[in-house]
């Protein structure tokens, strides 16, 4: 379970997030949409760790510890993944190796053997295969060149291998066409479990139509200032953030 | 008197102390050595005001006393450094040949391979045509000195059409002992039409000796040879490494040379090429990876003089703790050279604030049909990636190490021997920075 409570996050003085409660728990998939500007990501980067962001007050409970207190690397090995808005272009890493990297630095913290090559391999192919990923792209350099689609495929790949507890997918659906969106959906459908925790974060109402939220909650300038159930995307296309955000510039 | 005299002095006695070296040589090469030393006498060394050694100061070098070394034994291990390289082995210990540890073996017909001072006695009219004919110790202080004190190196003819099959290693080990110790190898490379050979150097010496080192290459590459030519300077961190290579390549040759920097204190390395036929193909590349207080300056000129001939330059760094780098290039293309092709670059990775680089490429072009281009970046690792990698489970450490190894392996995958990768590697990964 996370459970986020009154959280506040600067960057370079300048106060993002502004008290921030949500709480998640195994089996559920909460959804954050919100307005251009409004701090979603830094709210992802604030849980992946990202060292640009100070937590100024609040806390984040996972599992039982402060995940505020932990280096990137240790919430990763602790179950937490980021799906990147903008995942980084890595020229001269293979995308095999630092997958193999990644896969043994995870076991390795659980107390476990490396995976010997022909076994990461198989493990590695069967999980593209389940998310659809062209395995040519496992060859070819992290992200490097890769499309907008196949950068967004990548991710929802290193999600499917590295087995996340808390998945926080960022703007996973952005940009894509139709076809590259329901292979995301899928990738993320198909990991959906009851111990699994999947923040979605999007702009756009259409990809809760294929990953159905249990939960959607509304960021404006920071907070949330809505919750409810799926329905509520729905408003919100309506409706748009305007009047949302025009109550929080009175309150 | 100011140090940089007492230095002269210094070497100006080491010259007189060889005499008896050299009282066997021929009448031509102990001219041409008086000549150098006596050019050298009015020279002396670079001034911190030369536009060449700005950057570079060699105080250390003046400040140090550098004697001769009698001996010409190693203790280090008895191996040639690479793992499983199958080369034709010259081993020279302080600068001197030493014939029981090197392992020639069997060359195909007509090769000419042995060192310096053999070369002399058995051919002596070759020698005499081409020693300094590329190195322009007139003009460079320690060309002089090198040319004056030329001591061991190796002498490779390989003749027209003629293929060697296994590459070179020529292997110099620094251990001076007790007294710094200066050597100063001389080598001369001569690959005739057609032929074709793969040649490495290799400079290593025991950790925390200090020594100087300065040797010399002059490469004549004819008509439609193929030379693969690699530097691996592992010296002593404590030191001094100043070292020339000089290229002559006639029409449709293809020259290509990896230059690897791990060791000394100060190095520098200068590359002076002359591209005199046509359609020749020019590879340099570089890598340098210093640490501590390292300084390494790559001082590089080319000239193409012949039209449609490509030269290429990939220079890279990377800069840890409070080391410093200088790369200046010059591509000089005469009105002679069109349809010219050029292209340098140094790209340069500082891991802390304190490590520095002064990168300066540059181009003079007089001939107006040319595709030239050149190009210098600096920075830092990039925080973004770093996170990234973090984010998967990377430990800090094996996050930067992996993004220095990616900025870095360009240069390595580029090699074409095994050994000699697989070595290149090791020395990088154990500089990689561990905290
Ligand atoms: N590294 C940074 N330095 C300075 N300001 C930043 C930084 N990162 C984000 N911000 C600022 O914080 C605010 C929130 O940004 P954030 O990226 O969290 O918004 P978002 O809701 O994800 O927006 P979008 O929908 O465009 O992705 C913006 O005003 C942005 O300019
Ligand atoms: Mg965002």
């Amino acid at each position: 379970m996370i459970e986020i409570k009154n959280l506040h996050a600067s960057v370079e003085e300048k106060e993002i997030l502004r008290g921030i409660n949500l709480t998640i728990k195994p089996g559920e998939v909460h959804a954050i949409m919100g307005p251009n500007g409004s701090g979603k990501s830094t709210l992802a980067s604030v849980i992946a760790g990202r060292e640009d962001f100070e937590v100024t007050d609040g806390s984040i409970n996972y599992f039982g510890e402060d995940l505020t207190e932990m280096e990137p690397d240790e919430r990763a090995h602790a179950g937490v993944f980021l799906a990147f808005q903008y995942p980084v272009e890595i020229p001269g890493v293979s995308n095999t190796y630092f997958l193999r990297q990644a896969v043994n630095a995870m076991r390795e913290a659980r107390g476990e053997d490396e995976l010997d090559a022909k076994s990461f391999l198989d493990m590695v192919k069967k999980r593209a295969a389940e998310v659809h990923m062209n395995p040519d792209l496992l060859k070819r350099q992290v992200n490097f060149g890769f499309s907008g689609g196949e950068k967004k495929k990548n991710e929802i790949f290193q999600m499917a291998v590295l087995d996340p507890k808390l998945a926080v997918l960022d703007e996973t659906d952005s940009g894509l066409d139709i076809d590259a969106l329901k292979v995301v959906a899928d990738g993320v459908n198909a990991l959906r479990n009851e111990n699994r925790m999947i923040l979605v974060i999007t702009h756009y109402q259409r990809l809760l139509e294929y990953i159905v939220p249990d939960f959607v909650h509304v960021l404006v300038d920071g907070r949330i200032v809505k919750s409810g159930g799926k329905e509520l995307a729905l408003e919100l296309e309506k409706e748009g953030y305007a009047e949302l955000e025009a109550q929080t510039a009175n309150a | 008197m100011s140090q940089l005299m007492e230095a002269k002095d210094t070497f100006l006695s080491l010259f007189d102390e060889a005499s008896s070296d050299r009282s066997g040589e021929p009448g031509w090469l102990r001219q041409l050595r008086q000549n150098a030393m006596d050019r050298f006498g009015e020279m002396g060394l670079p001034k911190a005001t030369d536009e060449a050694w700005r950057e570079t100061s060699i105080k250390p070098i003046v400040e140090g006393t550098f004697g001769r070394s009698s001996s010409s034994e190693s203790a280090l291990a008895s191996d040639y450094y690479y793992k499983g390289f199958d080369a034709h082995q010259l081993v020279f210990v302080n600068g001197r040949f030493n014939a029981e540890r090197s392992n020639i073996g069997d060359l195909p017909a007509g090769v000419k391979l042995t060192n310096f001072a053999d070369a002399v006695t058995k051919y002596g009219e070759m020698v005499q045509d081409y020693l300094g004919r590329l190195c322009d110790w007139k003009e460079r202080s320690f060309a002089a000195l090198n040319t004056a004190l030329a001591g061991d190196g190796y002498f490779l003819h390989v003749p027209k059409n003629t293929v060697v099959d296994r590459p070179i290693n020529v292997l110099w080990i620094s251990e001076p002992g007790d007294q710094a110790a200066a050597s100063f190898a001389r080598n001369i490379l001569i690959v005739e039409e057609s032929a074709d050979v793969k040649l490495v150097e290799t400079h290593i010496g025991p950790q925390g000796t200090t020594y100087l080192t300065c040797p010399v290459t002059e490469n004549f590459v004819s008509a439609n040879a193929n030379v693969d030519h690699y530097v691996v300077q592992d010296d002593s961190t404590k030191a001094f490494h100043i070292g020339e290579q000089c290229l002559e390549q006639g029409r449709d040759s293809r020259f290509r040379s990896h230059t690897f920097t791990f060791g000394a204190s100060i190095t520098r390395n200068g590359v002076f090429g002359y591209l005199r036929g046509e359609n020749i193909d020019s590879i340099l590349n570089g890598l340098y990876v210093l640490r501590g207080k390292q300084h390494c300056a790559t001082f590089m000129q080319m000239e193409h003089i012949a039209p449609h001939c490509d030269s290429h330059e990939l220079y890279k760094g990377v800069l840890d703790e409070e080391s410093s780098g200088v790369f200046r290039g010059r591509i000089f293309v005469h009105q002679t050279a069109q349809k010219t092709d050029a292209k340098q670059t140094n790209q340069n990775l500082l891991l802390t604030d304190k490590a520095q680089v002064m990168s300066k490429p540059q181009l003079e072009i007089y001939a107006d049909d040319v595709k030239c281009t050149h190009g210098a970046t600096t920075g830092q690792l990039d925080r973004e990636a770093l996170f990234y990698l973090r984010s998967r489970g990377l430990r800090k450490n094996e996050a930067r190490a992996l993004l220095i190894h990616a900025f870095a392996s360009d240069l390595t995958e580029r090699v074409q021997i095994d050994a000699i990768r697989d070595k290149v590697e090791e020395l990088l990964w154990e500089r990689l920075p561990r905290s």
